[in-house]
């Protein structure tokens, strides 16, 4: 069913919003974020108990400090447990893992024979690091804002911008519950408190591959993400796959390699919120960011810099709702 | 003026002052006369390892040394200090042969310090190399990284762009 | 010395009163002095004078053994182990080491001030390989009047015009920095 932008827009302007507000039907923030964990867990389950036969693949790992060949398990080793093998360093240290030139995630299980490398902040070209550190960063503060307004403010996140190190800080657009709000300085920080502290936890960043049924089931409360979910899946390999992400309890649909874990985290600051107007979402608020990685230290003063321009309008697109035209353009492209 | 800071007292020394058989330390000539063997060595070989202590102490009597001999050799004072300091006499024609219109042009000092690794679990002497710049042996430290991409450098230096095309303009900062 | 001999004189006399006569043959009686204590300067006058004196109590308070430092107390057993094995000593190997860091081109640890050992190692020996491809009669005794130029294996000598060429019997590293070999532009090049 193709759905036009201005009808979509009529979903989400202030006006119609009542009618699919998630309060009404008494859902809080905490409960959904519980139900989207329990079914990541119950599908994750599931697909790890799909391999019933362990069979063995070959690792070459490359790199300092040895390269070597290592014999792990198909489906179930991650590049995480190569380098348990390997070295503690690369363990805590690396940030992404490449596998046959490919971007991949530490915590990803190997599917096939492959050459294996790591990657950290300090590498000679970190472009995919300081990438997948940025869309982490955008994550967390969609982990953030599903937890710090609590039970008062009912948040639907939107969607995230590719993520731009240039720019100077990272971006999640959503809807929060709340009019003619101007965050102060007090209650910005107040926000950072609570990514700032995964610095210290080590959660670690699951990635997990299901189908676009499931995912529309997770995101039912969420009108953004279930209108999006159908565009996403179809851009997939398998036509109907959405890939999402675990940290902790929440979950979020994310297409590229996110960090290995929180504790490469060094400082985190919500910088600021912007009032944004999308064509297709209405008005939504833009919350932006700035992290970095414990890897890279940074004197304060300079990092006090880096927060004030933090602070200005990311130049990052608005948020669009994809259609027909759009995708087809983008598969021609 | 020396281009690199120098302690503003000389070190003891101690083993290079106690170096006579009656157990009586020589003092500081005895100081002065290592000094003058790491000096003649620096200047032979380009590149020496050796104790920290010592190879501070001598890289300032090297540079000291450069800047007098670039007064030239027909310079009566030049030649002396040279003649004090450089043991080997063929020395003193790579001094002001070589090592002068080397120099000549720097506007850094001559000389550079590596600090070498002390072997698990310590608590050795500190050792490190002393070498002359310019010299013809592979560098030490072969591939020096480029961090220009790092994270924080891409943030500082999009932030450094910002402040200087926003102060051109005249829009407030 | 005068000082301390003075010293020495004004306490034995106070002394003199006190103590109970001291089997002599304990001291042998060169000049009064035992040789183990001789001291490196000539002898006070007064010392000298008493050759052949069976004994005295100056001779004995004159040895430094005397004016030796003595424990005045017994050390109890916490003091001892503390100083044996308490914070002092364990300190040092109870502090985790932070600045140890994992070199980025071959993984050996280091302290962070310093080189790679390992990755300096491969540098020492083409160094040295390099020092004694020259002559070493020239290299210790008649060290050329020129800037040195060491040409590897497959190199052209004519690149370095004005210098004195060293042939090296080996192909140049391939870990040899690039930008050391191509020619600058600049002023000074």
């Amino acid at each position: 069913m193709v759905v036009s932008s201005r009808s979509l827009s009529k979903l989400f302007t202030s006006t119609s919003r009542r009618r699919f507000c998630s309060k009404a039907e008494g859902l809080s923030n905490a409960e959904i974020t519980k139900k989207r964990n329990e079914l990541f867990g119950r599908e994750k389950a599931r697909q790890l108990a799909l391999i019933t036969r362990v069979e063995k693949i070959e690792v070459e790992h490359v790199g300092p400090p040895e390269n070597c060949r290592l014999l792990m398990n198909k489906g179930l080793s991650t590049p995480f447990n190569c380098a348990m093998h390997i070295q503690e360093n690369l363990m805590s240290r690396s940030v992404l893992a490449l596998v046959n030139g490919q971007p991949w995630d530490l915590h990803r299980p190997l599917e096939d024979h492959c050459e294996l490398k790591f990657l950290h902040f300090k590498d000679e070209d970190p472009a995919l690091s300081n990438k997948a550190f940025w869309r982490t960063g955008s994550f967390l503060i969609g982990y953030t804002l599903e937890r710090v307004f609590k039970d008062q403010h009912y948040v639907q996140l939107c969607s995230f911008p590719r993520p731009r190190v240039e720019t100077g800080s990272f971006v999640y657009d959503a809807h929060l519950g709340i009019s003619d709000w101007t965050p102060s300085q007090a209650e910005l920080q107040c926000m950072s408190r609570v990514p700032a502290k995964l610095q210290f936890e080590d959660f670690k960043l699951e990635r997990l591959t299901v189908d676009a049924s499931l995912a529309s089931k997770m995101f039912e409360d969420n009108k953004f993400k279930s209108s999006q979910i159908p565009f996403i899946a179809a851009k997939s390999k398998t036509g109907h796959s959405v890939t999402l992400y675990r940290m902790d309890d929440h979950v979020d649909i994310s297409e590229g390699p996110l960090i290995a874990s929180t504790a490469l985290i060094n400082r985190f600051n919500i910088t600021a919120i912007h009032d944004i107007e999308s064509e297709d979402y209405g008005s939504l608020k833009r919350v932006q960011g700035l992290s970095t990685p414990k890897q890279l230290p940074i004197h304060f003063w300079n990092y006090g810099i880096l927060c004030e321009r933090a602070a200005k309008l990311n130049p990052a697109p608005m948020p669009a709702q994809w259609n027909k035209e759009a995708m087809a353009t983008r598969n021609n492209a | 003026m020396l281009r690199f800071g120098i302690r503003n007292r000389p070190r003891r020394l101690s083993k290079a002052m106690g170096r006579k058989e009656d157990g009586h330390g020589t003092g500081p000539p005895g100081r002065l006369e290592r000094m003058t063997i790491i000096v003649n060595s620096l200047v032979r070989h380009e590149r020496i390892e050796g104790s920290h202590q010592y190879m501070d102490e001598a890289r300032g009597y090297t540079e000291r040394l450069l800047q007098i001999a670039a007064q030239g050799d027909k310079n009566h004072e030049a030649m002396d200090v040279a003649n004090y300091w450089l043991k080997d006499k063929d020395l003193i024609h790579k001094l002001f042969k070589v090592l002068v219109p080397r120099y000549e042009n720097y506007t850094t000092c001559a000389t550079r310090m590596w600090t070498l690794p002390v072997e698990y679990p310590g608590g050795k002497n500190k050792t490190s190399i002393l070498e002359l710049k310019g010299n013809p042996w592979p560098p030490v430290v072969p591939n020096p990284r480029n961090n220009s991409k790092s994270l924080i450098n891409v943030l500082l230096h999009n932030a450094k762009k910002d402040y200087r095309s926003a102060s051109k303009d005249g829009t407030p900062v | 010395m005068t000082n301390l001999a003075t010293k020495c004189r004004n306490v034995i006399r106070l002394l003199h009163r006190h103590c109970a006569a001291i089997n002599e043959s304990l001291f042998s009686k060169s000049n009064g002095l035992h040789p183990a204590l001789a001291l490196d300067v000539a002898a006070p006058p007064s010392f000298k004078q008493q050759p052949s004196k069976p004994f005295s109590l100056n001779d004995l308070f004159a040895d430094n053994i005397f004016w030796a430092a003595v424990p005045k107390k017994r050390r109890s057993y916490a003091k001892k182990w503390t100083r044996r094995f308490g914070p002092d000593k364990i300190r040092k190997f109870m502090t985790p080491r932070i600045n140890l860091v994992s070199c980025l081109e071959c993984g050996t640890w280091h302290e962070r001030h310093s080189i790679c050992g390992s990755c300096y190692e491969k540098v020492r020996e083409e160094t040295k390989a390099m020092q004694s491809s020259m002559n070493p009669e020239e290299f210790h005794y008649n060290h050329p009047r020129s800037e040195v130029a060491y040409v590897f294996h497959g190199e052209d000598a004519n690149d370095h015009p004005d210098k004195y060429i060293v042939e090296v019997d080996k192909p140049r590293p391939d870990w040899w920095p690039k930008h050391m070999l191509t020619k600058g532009h600049g002023k000074y090049s």
